[in-house]
């Protein structure tokens, strides 16, 4: 679809993003297109192929376009906006040069902080979007697994307990202990038989030992 | 200009969400099979994002089942295949047959035993209604939302959500109604592909088109299961609540602003 008021193209088979007719503002999907353009070549290609030369529509559920302010009450699937990525890189790779204390906050804690109290969402997702492509410094990983753990609330439960979970399965034994620190924050007695599943695969006794502390408090809170 | 009959939208895209408890293992690919009885097209995995999507030919669209950490989608959207000259590319086709035959699906899931428990219900629709030209469907607009918009306007989407207090009785405090209304244009275009590079030329006038985007949902920050015995009935709510929208608009009474 071209535009009107809702830009959708069918010569662009992107994100069927909306943008304003008259924005001057980039579009809000450059780099995921770019980074399908394999895909979308093949799109075109098969769009030259058919008689008419339109482009089949191209679907796909987990990257709706972002918006500046996405509503609050909304379910659809978010894409992650490249420029919190970026944000999130610079942070973790920023902290890097720092030394964390056990309970006590840093320069790289109070910015992650404040990254989530502004965008908490669309940060976690940014998150774990970095994550998921990046290791990271491990040190750096654990701090932030065990403050996102204790930031917001049901809403962001899911997302927060998909950072641990995956931080539990690291190949650093401090982003583990980070993970486990972080379950112990988020003390949810559901988290109990993840632990123990962990248990099982865990090779270091210190590490094993505080699984088994975790696990007893959650336990007892059942 | 008046309101159209509620037969009159085409449905580009319906989606149902289930939100579970973060500790459910609930990835089963074989649902999709299952539920169409037939074998799905195309499977992939995404190890990294741990995302897998499962998808198929499905009464005339494209059903997608789609599993991240946090969340189950069924979608159905506009096959790929020859262009029907009578419905936009990006159609399913017409709002009423679709909804009923996605709905008889998702109720169906909905009731299986080895579905997990649901914290949030989500039922999602993009419905499009063809408009003569830019006016035309701005002059519709106002049929639809409590603003006298101006068919000189241009860039113009409105977007509301009007909570409905409706499953109190079932500890869900009440419904989010979430809609978004715009216009927009629709053209094609023709394609050639050379060794010299791909070339794009417009074709024909564009197709004007009213947009609803619909998203009723339970709320976020509920922190109980949803009783599995309800999950039927409340997909039901969720989808008379978007009917509902689609054929009043939120100019109605009952969603005025207050």
């Amino acid at each position: 679809m071209s535009n009107t008021d809702f830009n959708e193209t069918a010569l662009s088979p992107g994100d069927k993003a909306i943008q304003a007719e008259s924005s001057t503002a980039l579009p809000q999907d450059t780099i995921e297109t770019s980074r399908r353009r394999a895909k979308w070549l093949a799109a075109l290609v098969l769009g030259a192929a058919i008689s008419t030369g339109q482009v089949p529509p191209f679907t796909h559920p987990y990257g709706r376009r972002r918006e500046e302010f996405p509503a609050e009450s909304s379910t659809l699937a978010a894409g992650v906006d490249p420029v919190l990525l970026q944000n999130v890189k610079d942070l973790f790779e920023k902290g890097a040069s720092e030394f964390f204390h056990d309970g006590m906050d840093s320069n790289f804690s109070r910015s992650l902080l404040s990254l989530l109290g502004s965008r908490a969402a669309d940060a976690l997702s940014a998150i774990a979007e970095y994550l998921s492509g990046n290791e990271g410094n491990p040190e750096v990983v654990s701090e932030a697994l065990r403050w996102v753990a204790e930031f917001g609330g049901p809403d962001t439960l899911p997302k927060r307990w998909s950072i641990l979970r995956r931080g539990l399965k690291s190949r650093f034994p401090v982003v583990r202990d980070g993970a486990i620190l972080g379950f112990a924050a988020l003390d949810d007695p559901r988290a109990h038989s993840l632990l123990l599943e962990a248990r099982e695969s865990e090779q270091i006794r210190e590490l094993q030992l505080l699984i088994e502390r975790v696990a007893a408090r959650l336990e007892h809170r059942r | 200009m008046a309101k159209f009959p509620i037969e009159e939208w085409q449905a580009q895209q319906l989606r149902l969400t289930v939100f579970p408890p973060p500790n459910a293992e609930h990835r089963q690919p074989e649902w999709w099979q299952r539920m169409t009885g037939t074998e799905p097209s195309e499977s992939t995995t995404d190890r990294k994002r741990n995302t897998s999507l499962v998808s198929g030919e499905f009464g005339g669209g494209n059903l997608t089942l789609g599993f991240s950490p946090e969340r189950i989608d069924w979608y159905l959207t506009a096959a790929e295949g020859p262009i029907n000259p009578v419905i936009s590319i990006e159609d399913i086709g017409p709002m009423i047959q679709s909804v009923d035959q996605f709905s008889a699906l998702a109720e169906r899931w909905l009731a299986e035993q080895d579905i997990p428990e649901v914290v949030r219900l989500a039922f999602g629709a993009v419905l499009t209604h063809p408009e003569t030209d830019h006016r035309a469907g701005y002059m519709r607009l106002r049929d639809y939302v409590p603003i006298p918009v101006d068919p000189d306007w241009r860039d113009f989407v409105f977007q509301v959500n009007v909570r409905a207090p409706r499953m109190a009785a079932h500890g869900i405090p009440y419904l989010n109604r979430l809609s978004r209304w715009s216009v927009g244009a629709r053209s094609s275009g023709r394609l050639s592909v050379s060794p010299q590079g791909i070339a794009v030329a417009g074709t024909g006038a564009p197709q004007y088109g009213l947009r609803l985007e619909l998203d009723v949902n339970t709320p976020a920050d509920s922190a109980g299961t949803i009783p599995r015995e309800l999950l039927a009935d409340l997909y039901r709510e969720l989808a008379a609540a978007s009917r509902a929208i689609a054929s009043d608009g939120v100019a109605h009474e009952q969603y005025r602003l207050q």
